[in-house]
């Protein structure tokens, strides 16, 4: 167990830069969840870290300790591919056993501790069994326990559940955070999935570009993202150009465009250009219009998705402002139903109205 | 539906055409074998085992099975071991000259062997080395290098680079990765290319032919010469002999280390 800090790491294949600059730090027995589109850097950021490729300039260190230089065999780094990377030719508990060999483990020792990896897992059933016997769930597990086993200084997730079906997913979601919580190991995850991002993990760090854009705890990096980018990468949002016409003591308003006018609770001087950012969810969706209230907007609906648990609405004002809703559906009620071309009213609360320098 | 069945018809019939077509000349040579008569009949009119007693007059017949087991182990053997360093390189580095080598040595080009033998025996004139059981390995070497690279190469293909890491990241050196990793998931290309090394330079006569002389020589040859002097089925048992015992060494090595698994994949 170790806090890992990476301190501007840089590394380029030829003329290309793929990682620029990237600092973070991991505080020890914490998870971090690195996030990011494709190709933005980050399993060349774990390979940095795993040894298995030397960093052009910057440092990594374990502890406090400097681990560049140091081959990867030697840094004790527990890692888990995508691809799980089993061992082929040998059986779960050979799997499992195979970094406890390699550091001269006694016999007797190797073999409790297997088990007990195993068991962590809920594998301990299934040791005498070859990887290709196993379903892509159990082998993910192994894989983890192999990786666990060795009680790493730090452990490297590199998109682990990405190869699982829906429901496997959110069953090993939850006890993979278990896991990491029980073990109490820093954690690194690569998630392509923003959702897994946040339910998993203490902090998440959104990388764009060979760059870590922003780090924060999973509530403020959704609720108040630093910028427009990191809040449209970590899910739906609405971005509306603004202009500041009037501030007040308790915020100020925004002209968009040359439509409506959205009083956020932010002090800005007017004139300001800036854009405002909208969560779906933050919308209040009614059929009657709400009288008297503030960012109140009428439009029409375009279009209706229904995705389970919510329906999100296209809609569009008279000025050709569209917009993306949401709406949580609550029993089988006949007023959930929306139709295309209905009339609603969206109205949103100042201060969940995000505002982003231009 | 009827496609379906027209297309299968075809295949089969394709199929157990290419069947027969190996196994029909196995047969004769079996009947034949046992054959009563002094003379080769088919199909024999009477059956006898008098011509696998024959076999031990094949004149050095003894003396020249060892040589060619000889022969084809060490050949093989190096062949392999040098087919692991070429494969690896093929696959997983880049170099200059290496879209040649990989056409020259992967493309089912054929060699012309009788080229080869000659330019092989001018060669170890030079080197002073020639008619010597050097020059029979080198030439022999010559002969199947290509064989192993190929299935090595097929079975590095198959395989996930990242279970290298894997090992690495669990504290396993080079060394370490490459004996417990490595190996391993390349055994069935490494036998298989071996057996193909092997079984080449066992039976092959027309690189030999050029690089023995005297006391020195090998299986495919005495048989040879066995053939031109006599006219009876001895040399049938022999090859029927032969056929039994690779026939069952296949058999075995492929129950033991699933070689065939190499090109449908596991
Ligand atoms: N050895 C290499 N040589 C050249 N380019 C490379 C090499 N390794 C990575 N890259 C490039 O670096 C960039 C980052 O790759 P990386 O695999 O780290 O992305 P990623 O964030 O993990 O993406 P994904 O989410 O798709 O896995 C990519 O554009 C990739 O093509
Ligand atoms: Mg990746």
């Amino acid at each position: 167990m170790a806090r890992l800090d990476l301190s501007d790491l840089c590394f380029s294949v030829g003329a290309l830069d793929i990682l620029r600059s990237v600092n973070l730090t991991v505080e020890e027995g914490t998870c971090l969840a690195l996030l990011g589109p494709s190709g933005c850097g980050k399993t060349t950021t774990l390979r940095c870290i795993a040894g298995f490729v030397q960093p052009t300039s910057g440092s990594i260190s374990f502890n406090g300790q400097p681990v560049v230089g140091v081959p990867a065999h030697k840094r004790n780094v527990g890692l888990v591919f995508q691809d799980y990377a089993l061992f082929p030719h040998m059986t779960v508990a050979e799997n499992v056993a195979y970094g406890l060999k390699r550091r001269s483990v006694p016999a007797a020792e190797c073999k409790q501790r297997v088990a007990e990896a195993l068991e962590l897992v809920q594998l301990d059933t299934l040791a005498d069994r070859l990887p290709r016997q196993m379903s892509g769930g159990q082998q993910q597990r192994v894989s983890l326990a192999r990786a666990l086993v060795i009680r790493p200084n730090v452990l490297l997730l590199d998109e682990p559940l990405g190869a699982l079906d829906r429901k496997l997913r959110d069953q090993m979601q939850v006890e993979l955070k278990r896991i990491q919580r029980d073990s109490g190991i820093t954690t690194i995850i690569v998630t392509h999935d923003q959702e897994e991002a946040l339910s998993l993990s203490d902090r998440v760090a959104v990388m764009f570009d060979g760059q870590i854009q922003e780090v924060g705890t999973p509530t403020t990096l959704y609720r108040e993202p630093g910028s427009r980018a990191v809040m449209e990468f970590l899910g739906a949002s609405n971005i509306l150009d603004g202009t500041a016409v009037s501030a007040e003591q308790d915020g100020s308003h925004i002209k968009i465009r040359d439509s409506h006018t959205l009083k956020v609770s932010d002090a800005l001087e007017s004139g300001r250009d800036v854009q405002l950012g909208i969560r779906p969810e933050q919308f209040l969706v009614e059929t009657e219009s709400p009288v008297g209230r503030e960012n109140s907007i009428a439009a029409t609906i375009s279009e209706v998705v229904y995705k389970g648990p919510h329906v999100e609405l296209y809609v569009e004002t008279e000025q050709g402002l569209r917009l993306l809703a949401q709406r949580r559906i609550r029993g089988i009620a006949a007023q959930d139903t929306f139709v295309i071309g209905q009339s609603v009213f969206l109205t949103v609360e100042p201060d969940a109205i995000l505002v982003f320098g231009r | 539906m009827s496609e379906e069945r027209d297309f299968r018809l075809v295949v089969n019939v394709l199929g157990w055409a290419a069947m027969a077509f190996l196994v029909f000349p196995v047969i004769v040579t079996l009947l034949v074998s046992f054959n009563g008569s002094f003379f080769i009949e088919f199909p024999p009119s009477s059956y006898s085992l008098e011509w696998y007693r024959n076999i031990a007059n094949i004149n050095k017949i003894g003396e020249a099975t060892l040589i060619s087991l000889l022969i084809a182990t060490i050949a093989a053997t190096l062949v392999t071991v040098m087919a692991l360093g070429t494969a690896m390189a093929i696959v997983r580095y880049d170099f200059a000259g290496k879209a040649a080598l990989t056409s020259f040595l992967l493309s089912p080009v054929a060699v012309p062997i009788v080229a080869i033998g000659i330019a092989l025996v001018q060669f170890f004139i030079r080197l002073d080395i020639a008619f010597t059981w050097y020059s029979l390995v080198i030439g022999h070497m010559v002969l199947v290098a290509a064989y192993p690279v190929r299935t090595i190469v097929a079975s590095m293909t198959l395989y996930n680079p990242n279970i290298e890491e894997a090992a690495s990241s669990l504290g396993a050196n080079r060394w370490v990765v490459f004996w417990t990793v490595t190996l391993p998931q390349l055994k069935p290309g490494i036998i298989s290319g071996f057996l193909f090394a092997f079984l080449i330079s066992f039976d092959n006569y027309p690189i030999s032919i050029f690089l023995v002389r005297g006391g020195l020589t090998t299986m495919p040859i005495e048989l040879f010469n066995y053939i031109s002097q006599n006219f009876d089925p001895t040399p049938a048992a022999f090859s029927t002999l032969y056929i039994l015992i690779i026939s069952l060494v296949i058999m075995f090595v492929e129950k033991r280390y699933q070689v065939i698994s190499l090109s449908v994949g596991r």
